[in-house]
């Protein structure tokens, strides 16, 4: 039995038994085995394999293995979790919120008496319930969660013309606001 | 860069029982494993286990179903399932070895043991190929079988054994003419 040099032809032999060629495949296929001896011995060793290999082994019983499977509810749970990629969008903002929150706090008690610095685009919504004392790490699960129910609140577009932008820098020796 | 798997007939059917099954419908499960199981009972045998196929293909849907969730469809179900049965093996097999037992010695002598289901195969021709197939290397019988049992594409046998697409077509033709010769030559 010698080997046809076609190797594109004896490359698909197990996908015409398998069924696995589309019409036209199968029918360039199935003239070439027609006019060559090696490939048609070939497929004829393939499809005596694959009669062979499907009797070797023991037919399963389906219903005993389903039986002692998990049940859906098992991954219903796991397609939702606290991390899931809405949830991590949402405490991305939150942590931006929170470092945002604390420099204006920070700005606010170094200038004292200085007015309130305006926050540009829309209505800055006073986050309450949270102590702006230490860094994010000092933060609770409770205080993460107030903060993304912030975050939801929040509307995506201003209702108002954003007030003009006020820069200030500070001179620390001075306390002096520069215009 | 791998090619993105696109969902054939079969695997789509696959992944509609996936979503079944992930809301509950525990017949979605029956289905999917009665697609699958016989394959992988294929899949086992031609690694050469002999014993316990039906637990080891338990434990692979066991296995598969209790990560099904995060199937993302990147690959066949079916070539998943052969993957995960395949660690099963060695890990069996290297359980087996700490623990001083005999492994059947399936990868080389076939030859010698004639199991009850033998004896159903009267035709000399075909006993003559399964002992010509059992006579290949471990991984020649694992990329042959894949290939002429359950008609997987080189690309799915290189993702189940870790090698590339090109090894895994050597390692085939390498296999067909090794039955060839066993067949013309005794």
């Amino acid at each position: 039995m010698g080997d046809c040099i076609n190797t594109e032809i004896r490359d698909a032999l197990p996908d015409l038994i398998h069924e696995r060629l589309d019409t036209r495949a199968r029918a360039r296929v199935e003239a070439h085995v027609a006019a060559c001896s090696d490939c048609a011995a070939e497929l004829a060793l393939v499809r005596r394999a694959a009669s062979v290999l499907a009797l070797g082994a023991p037919r399963m019983d389906a219903q005993r293995i389903a039986a002692r499977l998990p049940t859906g509810a098992h991954a219903r749970r796991e397609v939702q979790p606290i991390f899931g990629r809405p949830r991590l969008y949402q405490l991305a903002a939150a942590i931006v919120l929170v470092v945002l929150g604390a420099g204006v706090v920070r700005m606010t008690l170094q200038s004292g008496n200085e007015p309130e610095p305006v926050v540009a685009g829309g209505v800055a919504t006073p986050v309450s319930g949270i102590a702006m004392v230490g860094g994010i790490e000092a933060l609770t699960s409770d205080d993460l969660a107030t903060l993304v129910a912030s975050v939801e609140s929040l509307e995506a577009v201003p209702t108002t013309e954003p007030e003009p932008l006020q820069l200030t820098s500070y001179d620390l020796g001075q306390g002096e606001a520069a215009q | 860069m791998r090619e993105r798997h696109v969902a054939t007939g079969d695997e789509a059917t696959d992944l509609a029982l996936i979503d079944q099954w992930k809301n509950g419908d525990t017949l979605a499960a029956t289905r999917l494993v009665e697609r699958h199981a016989d394959a992988l009972a294929r899949f086992a045998v031609s690694h050469g286990e002999r014993e316990e196929i039906e637990e080891l293909v338990q434990d692979t849907f066991v296995r598969a179903f209790g990560s099904l969730a995060s199937f993302r469809g990147e690959s066949s179900l079916r070539t998943w399932l052969f993957t995960i049965e395949r660690r099963l093996i060695l890990d069996r097999r290297r359980a087996l070895r700490r623990a001083r037992v005999t492994v059947p010695a399936d990868e080389h002598s076939a030859l010698t043991e004639m199991t009850p289901l033998d004896s159903v195969i009267a035709e000399e021709t075909e006993e003559r190929v399964r002992v010509a197939i059992d006579r290949l290397s471990p991984t020649q019988r694992e990329v042959f079988t894949m290939r002429v049992a359950e008609g997987l594409s080189y690309a799915e046998i290189a993702r189940i054994v870790g090698t590339t697409e090109g090894a895994a077509r050597v390692h085939y033709h390498h296999a067909m003419r090794a039955v060839k010769e066993f067949l013309e030559n005794g």
